[in-house]
């Protein structure tokens, strides 16, 4: 047979009842709200340095209080009740980062000055002669010491004939070999002219991306965006101003190379017709030959080199429309790190509190006193930084230009990384360093925080107090318990209201209350309890008494009416009172 | 514990060295010591695992000396979604967590049909004698209902289902407090005596007013002090709390009021008399 252990004593060092009505009257709805409070009492009883000191004041405690109520029932109930008061200095300094990093977004995404960006534009244009059609085409029709890459037709002509004894029937070929010589020292022209096209434009380009780069850097996105734009722009207008230009030459060398070829007709016609067979006779269709033929090769050359042109800005173009497409993206993650922060700050800033939080956790602090305590600490309106903190986090960044072609998580991330650092004063303050400010601030005292505390934190149980042995005093049956990070160092300390002790924890301030001693029939419901208790028994259709062996007999003298024929048991109960039954080590 | 799903968002302090991130905030290791959660039924299966998924939440993981245990009658036990404090709470990275089956959560009562007691317990007379005697309290000697539904809040459903998955119980008691006994914390010495007398904080909640909880809170508590004893851990030296939700935490039935009258009487019973059923 099973038999009902004594080895042991009682079961419970501790009994706490958890209900969902505190004693204060409010109200939470069901055990899912009642739960997490408990856990979170119960955890703190478990793990911090509450745990010995409640162990040691509610040892005493509860000898003293666990005896019987004059009815014979015994008063072994109790009943935790805390609150937790938060400031968590790294999550205010991540919230002032937040703030920080979003006056800086919005200050480095500002429009740039236009004067002064259309004076850089021009000293890069004009420092690769891009500044215009002319000065490129000027360029590209020049070498390096200023000579025209194309020389002259009629005078390489001229070299050409000086010294021979033509006749007039081998003009012709002299002429076509002339011809070919200049074309192929025109093709030579081109091609270093084309080079020289093509190295200005990329040139510029690289200017382009170093200046907008720069810019970035001391201005930030918007000013490097409204540069590359214009540098688009500038190209867009070369670019137009040339086409036209070729197009002209287009139909001026659709008009001179016939002229060129009629005349070189002309001139063959004249030389058959010579009846001396000397060229000396042919001055006239000789010279319009040179002037037409140095035309039509002179504006070939030129729409060549036009072309030429158009294809090396064709090519520029495509790098600055890339890095205007960069810097468009960054301004547009400027705007999405922004508006993250922002987010961040406005959940941290209206962090709703559930009725469960609110009986587990409050801040100290309303909006208004974390931005009061950035002005404080910091010299500089909430909502704005000061120069020096701009220099600094973009210093730390290591220059805004290198988020150029970076995810906006990685703007975000390195930029709350860089503005964190500002805000370490906050982050090293603990909740005892924040209350102590406050209370320097509004002019209160630490008291007042510890008298709010015992009234937002009532037992989680409701009694009657008229069904409270004895006086119905219960005051003197609880106790707090007041968790600091530091109590040597606390603002409470000295406090008459409660047991100072150290948690270790910088976030928090706990007020612990435990009260102990009530009878079960004080329970404010107990009466309900009982009734249905014996409606139930009446009923007989569920089992009571379950357990085998159990003295259940001694139920009957306990309860609100009171009982007879407990006077014996009481008496020796009494005797019993703070008496605890160990079993001898072996 | 059985981490069911963990949110992974985008840190922006994933992989930071920020200077000193803790910020002197206390580790886990600064606050253990030997702890022992028990749930028993419903309700204090769902502390139990609250208390776990919060020591998570804060301190990023369940230290050794902190065990978590549930029993219930039910297959699965609850899981509970907890905000993250991670090292920079920005962005609260929410943790769930359940009562892994087996090391942390024991079923009670499976394959036990009450209405068959009878014949099984003839069919294997070296069962637990406590169902012997709970079947020979019953009018006719047989139980009426079974616990496909649970236990409909009969208590002595409970008990049965206790008696019934004893082994069980003892098992995962025993293992798990053994545990507990072998872990050297930081601090302690290896000999054996001294570590002995250290103490242990046992916490077992339960309900009132429910069919399981309320009938098993109290013979729990015997087979903890018992297991202790057996592992040579010094029961006078630790502290064993006992928490109880009362009805109002539930919608109110007859049966969990009367429970809860008769829960309260048995504790002031065994706490009175020194006694553990």
């Amino acid at each position: 047979m099973r038999h009902t252990d004594q080895t042991f004593g009682k079961p419970f060092d501790r009994l706490l009842l958890c209900g969902p009505q505190t004693e204060s009257g409010r109200n939470l709805r069901d055990i899912q709200d009642v739960t997490p409070v408990v856990a979170e009492a119960l955890s703190l009883l478990a793990e911090t340095p509450l745990r010995e000191t409640s162990a040691e004041v509610t040892n005493n405690i509860t000898r003293t209080l666990e005896g019987l109520t004059p009815a014979g029932e015994p008063t072994i109930w109790g009943g935790p009740g805390f609150v937790e008061w938060e400031f968590s200095g790294r999550r205010t300094a991540g919230h002032f980062a937040q703030q920080a990093a979003s006056s800086l977004l919005a200050e480095w995404d500002s429009e740039p000055d236009s004067h002064d960006l259309q004076h850089r534009l021009r000293g890069l244009a004009h420092a690769h002669h891009l500044a215009d059609v002319n000065e490129f085409m000027a360029l590209v029709q020049h070498d390096e010491d200023g000579k025209p890459r194309l020389g002259d037709f009629g005078t390489d002509l001229a070299k050409s004939l000086q010294g021979r004894k033509l006749r007039a029937k081998n003009l012709p070929g002299n002429l076509r070999r002339s011809e070919q010589a200049f074309e192929e020292d025109g093709r030579r022209a081109l091609t270093e002219a084309t080079t020289m096209a093509r190295e200005a434009a990329s040139a510029f380009v690289l200017s382009i991306d170093g200046e907008t780069q720069s810019l970035i850097d001391e201005q930030g996105p918007g000013a490097g965006n409204a540069l590359a734009r214009s540098a688009l722009e500038h190209i867009d207008r070369l670019e137009s101003t040339l086409e036209e230009q070729r197009e002209r030459l287009h139909e001026n060398v659709a008009t001179a190379e016939p002229g060129a070829t009629e005349a070189l007709q002309s001139l063959e016609a004249a030389a058959d017709r010579s009846r001396t067979g000397r060229i000396g006779g042919l001055r006239k269709p000789m010279n319009r030959y040179v002037e037409a033929t140095t035309l039509a090769f002179r504006l070939r050359f030129a729409f060549n080199l036009t072309e030429a042109a158009l294809a090396a800005l064709a090519e520029a173009r495509q790098p600055v429309q890339a890095l205007l497409a960069d810097t468009d993206d960054l301004r547009q993650a400027f705007g999405t790190v922004r508006e993250r922060c922002r987010q961040q700050m406005t959940a941290f800033e209206s962090r709703q509190l559930t009725p469960v939080t609110q009986m587990t956790s409050r801040p100290l602090y309303e909006v208004d006193d974390l931005q009061r305590l950035y002005t404080h600490t910091y010299r500089v309106d909430w909502g704005t930084v000061s120069p020096q903190t701009s220099v600094l986090v973009r210093h730390s960044v290591g220059g805004l230009s290198r988020w150029l072609r970076q995810s906006e998580g990685v703007v975000y991330r390195d930029l709350l990384a860089a503005c964190l650092p500002l805000f370490t004063t906050i982050s090293s303050m603990t909740a005892d360093d924040f209350v102590r400010w406050l209370c320097r601030d509004r002019g209160f005292s630490p008291a007042l925080l510890l008298r709010n505390s015992e009234a937002l934190a009532p037992i989680l149980c409701r009694y009657d107090r008229a069904r409270l042995p004895g006086s119905g005093d219960f005051r003197e049956t609880s106790f707090q318990i007041i968790g600091v990070p530091d109590r040597e160092s606390s603002v409470f300390a000295g406090t008459p209201h409660g047991l100072l002790v150290s948690t270790g924890d910088p976030d928090r301030i706990i007020f612990l209350t435990l009260k102990f001693g009530f009878p079960a029939s004080a329970l404010w419901h107990y009466p309900r309890y009982r009734q249905a208790y014996e409606e139930v028994r009446r009923q007989g259709l569920v089992a009571q008494e379950i357990y085998p062996d159990f003295p259940h007999h001694l139920r009957d003298g306990w309860g609100v009416d009171g009982g007879t024929g407990t006077r014996r048991r009481v008496q020796r109960a009494r005797g019993r009172t703070g008496r605890r039954v160990r079993r001898k080590k072996k | 514990m059985d981490v069911v799903k963990e949110e992974q968002l985008d840190s922006p302090f994933a992989g930071l060295q920020l200077q000193d991130a803790s910020n002197g905030r206390p580790s886990v290791e600064d606050i253990v010591r030997r702890t022992l959660v028990v749930g028993a039924g419903g309700s204090g299966v769902l502390l139990a695992t609250h208390m776990e998924a919060r020591h998570v939440a804060r301190y990023g993981k369940v230290h050794d000396s902190t065990r978590f245990l549930g029993f219930d009658v039910v297959d699965s036990p609850p899981i509970v979604t907890l905000e993250r404090e991670d090292v920079l709470e920005v962005e609260p990275r929410p943790v769930t967590v359940r009562l892994e089956q087996g090391t942390e959560y024991c079923r009670i009562g499976k394959d036990c049909d009450p209405t068959r007691l009878s014949h099984v317990l003839n069919q294997n007379p070296g069962l637990n004698p406590g169902l012997r005697e709970l079947l020979d309290r019953q009018p006719g000697r047989r139980f009426t209902k079974s616990l496909e539904n649970g236990t409909e809040g009969e208590r002595l459903y409970g008990l049965l289902a206790f008696f019934w998955s004893l082994v069980q119980v003892r098992n995962l008691l025993m293992a798990t407090l053994k545990e507990l006994n072998d872990l050297r914390l930081p601090g302690e010495g290896r000999d054996s005596a001294a570590v002995s007398t250290m103490s242990i904080l046992v916490v077992i909640a339960a309900s009132l007013a429910g069919g399981v909880g309320s009938a098993i809170s109290l013979p729990l508590c015997g087979e903890v002090k018992r297991a202790m004893d057996r592992l040579g851990m010094d029961v006078n030296q630790s502290l064993f709390l006992g928490v109880f939700f009362t009805p109002e935490c539930f919608p109110e039935t007859t049966l969990r009021l009367s429970n809860t009258c008769e829960t309260l009487a048995d504790c002031g019973v065994a706490q009175w008399e020194g006694v553990i059923p």
